[in-house]
């Protein structure tokens, strides 16, 4: 995980399990806005003045190149899901591909349209996303910036759970009251009825001994399938300490490769 | 971050491209002579079109600058007129100059830049060695951008 700026090159796009970044042109504006709400009382203010309400949160629109490749093309991926929700999740890498550590944006978002077009002579397809999809689990918290807990990679049953380091998260506040999520996209496995278990340890440090399993950040055991995603959701009122890392745990499987990620909420209002 | 042109020429310089000898800005040969297939940076004319760009607010060290520049470098592949029609290593030559633009285009992360791209058009002519040789080549610019600071 480094730190400082960054360019796009290094952005990775994935969308219900798959990683379209090979297709993707641009994605954006990744957005948290607030409605401002005007509570001037006009009679003892000098000057009007606002509170920030409901959050609107969209990752904007996928403008990307049109492919028709079978199974992981972005035609095969997205011309039939217009009008879905989609578990979307922007991993943010700096100045080289995204690393465990490194900031992510994620939620379920509706997928508004499939738009084909030409732009300067190449076929083009512009995907563009809704706010988030008020069918979807993430619903409950106003945070789509999280950490990037594994970066898309294969682990091996051969290597076991995870015995690393934890990574500071956004906020730096030592426990957090407000919950989370966890998002996580298996790309490829060793069967596809092959089970496993992704979830989240949390620690006061970073060390791996004061890292414990997160209370209900688990997706149990499941089957690991590639193009799988999903989203786990906390309570809203969860504590989440403040280290976090990925954790795996092998039943059938042998091999998946998976990238995940932890949004913890610190600012719900 | 401070600038990096000479660290960027020498990841270029670190590039593996069979069958060619790339040189870093320390090491540009006088003479292309039994050197070849050789790319070097061009002696005349190393660096070009340096445009720094404030980024952010602040003065002195405390502001954000990104700078791009294009890398000018010289490729030879044989003397001019080598082989029985002169012809022969036409396509060697162009096979060459595809390996080095493979292989910048596939430069992912490297020291000193934080992006480079080739950009010049490929031209096969007659290009000469620092010692004013003639051999069969071309000119070649890799556009390079810096985080300055």
């Amino acid at each position: 995980m480094a730190v400082g700026r960054t360019l796009p090159k290094w952005w990775r796009v994935y969308v219900n399990g798959y990683d379209l970044s090979g297709y993707t042109r641009t994605i954006g504006p990744l957005s948290v806005e607030y409605d401002a709400a005007d509570v001037t009382a006009y009679m003892g203010d000098t000057v009007k003045c606002y509170l920030p309400n409901t959050a609107h949160i969209s990752p904007g629109t996928l403008n990307a190149v049109f492919d028709n490749t079978a199974t992981t093309g972005l035609y095969a991926l997205t011309q039939a899901t217009a009008g879905s929700q989609r578990n979307l999740m922007v991993a943010i890498g700096v100045r080289g591909a995204p690393a465990d550590g490194d900031p992510c944006f994620c939620g379920q978002f509706g997928q508004e349209a499939f738009q084909v077009t030409e732009d300067g002579g190449a076929v083009t397809a512009t995907i563009p996303y809704t706010g988030w999809a008020a069918d979807g689990s993430t619903l409950l918290f106003s945070q789509p910036w999280g950490t990037l807990l594994h970066a898309n990679a294969a682990r091996t049953s051969v290597q076991g759970a995870n015995a690393g380091d934890g990574f500071d998260n956004l906020s730096g506040m030592a426990t957090t009251t407000q919950g989370g999520f966890f998002m996580y996209h298996v790309f490829a496995s060793s069967g596809a009825g092959h089970t496993a278990t992704l979830s989240v340890d949390d620690g006061t440090s970073a060390a791996d001994a004061d890292m414990d399993p997160l209370a209900g950040a688990t997706t149990g055991s499941i089957a690991m399938p590639a193009g799988l995603s999903g989203v786990v959701a906390l309570l809203p009122t969860a504590t989440v300490r403040q280290y976090l890392r990925w954790q795996i745990a092998f039943g059938t499987a042998t091999s998946v490769t998976f990238a995940c990620a932890f949004m913890r909420v610190y600012n719900q209002s | 971050m401070t600038l990096a042109i000479t660290t960027v020429c020498t990841s270029i310089a670190a590039l593996s491209v069979s069958g060619v000898k790339i040189c870093d800005l320390d090491n540009i040969p006088p003479s292309g002579t039994r050197l070849t297939p050789i790319l070097f940076p061009d002696p005349a004319n190393p660096l070009s079109n340096f445009t720094p760009e404030v980024e952010s607010f602040g003065g002195g060290s405390s502001r954000l600058l990104d700078v791009d520049y294009d890398l000018n470098y010289v490729y030879i592949h044989c003397e001019v007129g080598a082989g029985r029609t002169g012809l022969d290593y036409l396509e060697g030559c162009v096979l060459k100059v595809q390996a080095i633009y493979d292989a910048v285009l596939s430069i992912d992360v490297f020291t000193g830049g934080v992006d480079i791209i080739p950009t010049s058009n490929i031209q096969i002519i007659t290009m000469a060695d620092p010692s004013g040789k003639n051999y069969l080549g071309c000119a070649l610019t890799f556009h390079v951008k810096e985080f300055w600071r």
